[in-house]
């Protein structure tokens, strides 16, 4: 046929908001509706008693509470224990990261299981077992004097708090980073090769800036986590080593000081909203590289003696950082009170009941924190799915709105939320104190980013066709959500109720401002157990961290198995 | 089936930039109309409007003469099959079938055998369990046909059926979809920027640019009878000559002088399609007074084809037509004759 006039194949038509497409609104509202009172209500009573604790705006009251040495050296040490876990997190997981993209090695699938691990374990179980491996009678100090060396102390010094954050966060960078670094296209570093750069050049001028991003969200989460950290700094932490968060839990507890306690909430909230609002900047930028990726970058390069002694460096580095301290507690769980042999009493007395009314019963322990756990996974999924549909939904300027506001918990550190709860459902219709329901709720907002996220990833890469030709097939909006998006997105939901499942069995702060003897969780029944005297108690607490540790970690490794490859940017 | 009507169809938020500009025309109970037109002519969006996928500015969508304009797109009654096809990638060949027949609660035994005669229909019997995704290009479009069809839909609607085929594979296909749309005496309106597939396909063309409707007619109407030199040239016309008309004759400096069949005084445009034409040695008894200049010869069968560039460089135009003689063809850059039946031309007023 000839000069057939410039008709030309025509490209996909991009698809716009469409009249039949589903809109993003009536996903967004109830999430809103619920979001709205228990997040923003308690946060305003926090503001509001911080900002006017006699019920007219008091700039004076701020001042007194800042201008208190004690708040103000807490607020520093804070601070610089975040700024400095996340310089030492980066130090160990940025070569991780690079053996984790690019070597080969023997069991290098297992021990990308094993990284994933430490980000899900309860924050007591952690703290324990680093006390365990480096306390006054841990393994380390045993080692010591097996070598016939000197005694260290550790725990309650800043080194014990450093290395229970980087165990946690080396999980994040690694995770971050590795996902973008395997999949830069190494022809660019080989182009910058050939234009006559080193390779330290290389990494510098093209490597590193396309890495930043990355790099930066890691730092930025990490940052937010350290500084926001509780159960770490509470069990490990000396004289002087509080966080804001352990003086905010010592206040709100005893229900003294509340305008203290408020403030310095607001200084923490301040503090994670700036960071995360940062972070969520850079995870857009975070997104462009990946599309780059060509077949090439996949492949695993052939390693250099060089990067076979890298590799061995970080899998020492990883296993004494990560195996040695659960290593540590799985041992004084079956060690302590037995005189020198093993011992199963611990494990046993983890199932009996103390029968003393001040104690906590470790089998209702167990009981709520799996009731608790369930409850907060099933309501953070329905949330989680929600919000990640009106998101995905949502275009421009109104997607990036919608996804800082539904994201918002990530920023309201566990034990403000819980102090917000105790300070506002106190009376009138809404008085729920010493309701085990409290908890359920503070859980699911705590848990339910993570259904958000794993939910989000999979349905930003759905073909908007698929739902539209539902529709076009006659089915209603309703029916292609159900007979096609959800058949396409079950797998990351579940994987986000895993994670929310997860998180909840082992949260700490909200629940240990908001328990009560009757429903205490698992954690709240470790945490009391090693406040009491005696080896006994001491055994009882590592047999239930024990326990709690086995059954996060299998429930992590089980989520892995359901994930697809590369859900989850978070 | 049902007449489809689209009336003064207008898309897109401001004026300046319509999608779909006023857009009128009928396809009758059982016949097929291509839209044919240039990318970004809006011709899928027209699609999406009638599916209900979009929501126009103004005009209307009409089945048997009702407004469905309110309804939502899964109560329309219309098929779609998509460019890219959108194969449910969680369901297999039958479930993908199945989807439209399952949403209308169809009672299971009445679905599987709708299904079987379906899959034999498009002749992809033995492929019902498979996953879509390990289908080849060919089946996938097979499988998103009769999963349009199959809820017998009042208007079938195909965006570029014959898509990212190669030749091969579209010819065999586009056969294949001739003889099912006669068959099923279906109404159908598709979508193409390829003119073949319309001529293979359709009883009705519908010649679109920027938004708005050149012309619409049955095929054969479009294509021997272009209204305009924009739908002349759509549909594979070429601008022969343009100039003063006097004396029955139109002269183009660099062209040379041809004989129109109308009696036309000023301005005009005459176009000539290629098929009616051929090269022949200057001089030669058929020169129709039109010259162009050799740019390349190809061997096609026993025969050459000669790509020919018409007029001066400000107006040049190239032309692919038959050699039509036993000599060898002039060498690139040499000057030849074109022979045309001077009834076959069509004229434009400038």
């Amino acid at each position: 046929m000839i000069g057939a006039g410039g008709v030309t194949p025509s490209p996909p038509t991009p698809v716009g908001r469409a009249a039949g497409a589903p809109r993003a609104g009536p996903w967004a509202l109830p999430v809103l509706v619920v979001l709205l009172p228990l997040l923003l209500w308690p946060l305003a009573t926090i503001l509001w008693r911080g900002l006017a604790p006699e019920g007219v705006p008091d700039a004076a009251a701020i001042a007194d509470v800042l201008g208190d040495g004690y708040y103000w050296d807490r607020l520093v040490f804070t601070t610089a224990q975040a700024a400095a876990s996340t310089a030492v997190a980066l130090l160990v997981g940025l070569p991780s990261a690079y053996v984790f993209a690019h070597i080969r090695f023997p069991g290098r699938a297992v021990a990308r299981a094993l990284v994933t691990v430490p980000f899900v374990l309860p924050t007591l179980v952690v703290a324990l077992a680093f006390q365990q491996l480096a306390g006054p009678d841990g393994l380390l100090n045993s080692a010591l004097a097996w070598f016939g060396l000197g005694r260290v102390e550790v725990v309650g010094t800043i080194w014990a708090i450093l290395a229970a954050h980087v165990f946690y966060n080396v999980s994040i960078v690694i995770r971050l980073v590795a996902g973008v670094w395997a999949n830069l296209d190494p022809r660019t570093e080989e182009a910058a090769r050939l234009l006559g750069a080193g390779r330290w050049a290389t990494l510098r001028e093209v490597t590193l800036p396309a890495l930043a991003p990355a790099i930066a969200s890691a730092a930025a989460l990490v940052f937010v986590f350290s500084f926001t950290s509780f159960g770490v700094v509470l069990v490990l932490g000396g004289p002087g080593l509080d966080t804001l968060e352990v003086v905010i839990y010592r206040l709100a507890i005893r229900l003294v000081e509340l305008p203290a306690a408020a403030v310095l909430s607001t200084v923490q909230i301040a503090t994670t909203v700036a960071v995360l609002g940062a972070y969520s900047l850079l995870q857009r930028r975070t997104a462009r590289p990946l599309t780059q990726r060509s077949e090439r970058s996949r492949a695993l390069r052939d390693t250099s003696w060089a990067e076979r002694g890298l590799a061995l460096g970080v899998a020492v580095v990883l296993a004494l950082l990560i195996v040695a301290p659960l290593a540590a507690l799985v041992h004084g769980a079956f060690t302590i009170g037995a005189s020198g042999g093993v011992t199963a009493a611990n494990f046993t007395r983890a199932f009996e009941d103390p029968g003393r009314l001040s104690f906590v019963e470790p089998l209702n322990a167990m009981r709520w924190s799996v009731t608790f756990a369930g409850g907060a996974a099933l309501i953070a999924v329905v949330l989680g799915t929600l919000a990640a549909t009106a998101i995905a939904r949502s275009r421009g300027r109104l997607a990036a709105l919608a996804d800082g506001l539904l994201m918002a918990p990530l920023a309201v550190p566990a034990v403000v939320l819980g102090f917000g709860f105790l300070i506002t459902f106190n009376s009138g219709v809404t008085d729920l104190r010493g309701s085990p329901w409290l908890i359920v709720i503070a859980h699911a907002l705590i848990a339910y980013p993570f259904v958000l996220r794993a939910a989000l990833a999979v349905l930003r890469t759905l073909d908007p066709r698929l739902p539209e030709a539902a529709r076009v097939l006659g089915a209603s909006p309703l029916a292609a959500w159900r007979y096609v998006e959800l058949p396409l997105a079950w797998r990351a939901l579940l994987v986000g109720a895993g994670f929310a499942f997860v998180v909840s069995l082992g949260e700490f702060g909200a629940t240990a401002v908001l328990q009560r003897r009757e429903f205490a969780t698992l954690p709240v029944a470790i945490y009391t157990s090693l406040g009491r005297p005696g080896l006994a108690n001491l055994g009882q607490a590592l047999a239930m961290a024990t326990i709690l540790m086995t059954v996060t970690a299998a429930a992590l490794l089980l989520i892995e198995r359901v994930r697809y490859r590369d859900i989850g940017e978070f | 089936m049902a007449t489809l009507t689209v009336r003064e169809l207008t898309h897109g938020y401001e004026a300046a930039r319509r999608v779909v500009d006023g857009v009128s025309f009928e396809v009758a109970d059982g016949r097929v109309a291509a839209l044919l037109g240039p990318s970004g002519s809006g011709k899928t969006t027209i699609l999406r409007l009638i599916a209900g996928l979009e929501r126009p500015e103004g005009g209307d969508v009409q089945l048997d003469g009702a407004s469905v304009l309110g309804r939502a797109p899964h109560r329309r009654g219309v098929g779609l099959m998509f460019q890219e096809l959108a194969l449910f990638p969680h369901l297999d060949v039958r479930a993908n079938v199945a989807f439209g027949l399952r949403m209308a609660r169809w009672p299971r035994d009445r679905r599987e055998r709708r299904v079987d005669e379906l899959l034999a229909l498009v002749g992809i019997e033995a492929l019902g369990g498979r996953r879509v995704d390990a289908l080849s290009g060919g089946e996938r479009q097979r499988v998103g046909l009769a999963r349009a069809l199959a809820p017998e839909p009042a208007v079938l609607l195909l965006d570029e059926p014959l898509g990212a085929l190669d030749e091969a594979r579209k010819r065999e296909l586009r056969r294949e979809l001739r003889g099912l749309l006669e068959r099923l005496e279906t109404t159908a309106l598709l979508v193409s920027h390829d003119l073949r597939d319309a001529q293979a396909l359709a009883d009705d063309l519908v010649a679109l640019d920027a938004g708005r409707v050149l012309q619409a007619g049955s095929l054969h109407t479009v294509l021997a009878e272009p209204a305009s030199p924009e739908v002349a040239s759509m549909v594979g016309w070429v601008r022969l000559v343009e100039g003063d008309a006097r004396d029955g004759r139109v002269e183009e400096s660099g062209v040379g002088s041809v004989a129109v069949p109308e009696p036309l005084e000023g301005p005009v445009l005459v176009m000539a399609h290629p098929s009616a034409m051929t090269a022949v040695p200057t001089g030669d008894a058929r020169d129709s007074g039109a010259r162009g200049t050799v740019v390349g010869a190809q061997p096609e069968g026993p025969l050459r084809v000669l790509e020919v560039a018409i007029g001066a460089l400000s107006a040049v135009r190239y032309v692919e037509v038959r050699w039509d003689a036993r000599d060898e063809p002039p060498a690139p850059g040499s000057p030849v004759a074109l022979a045309v039946d001077p009834a076959t031309l069509r004229c434009y007023r400038r």
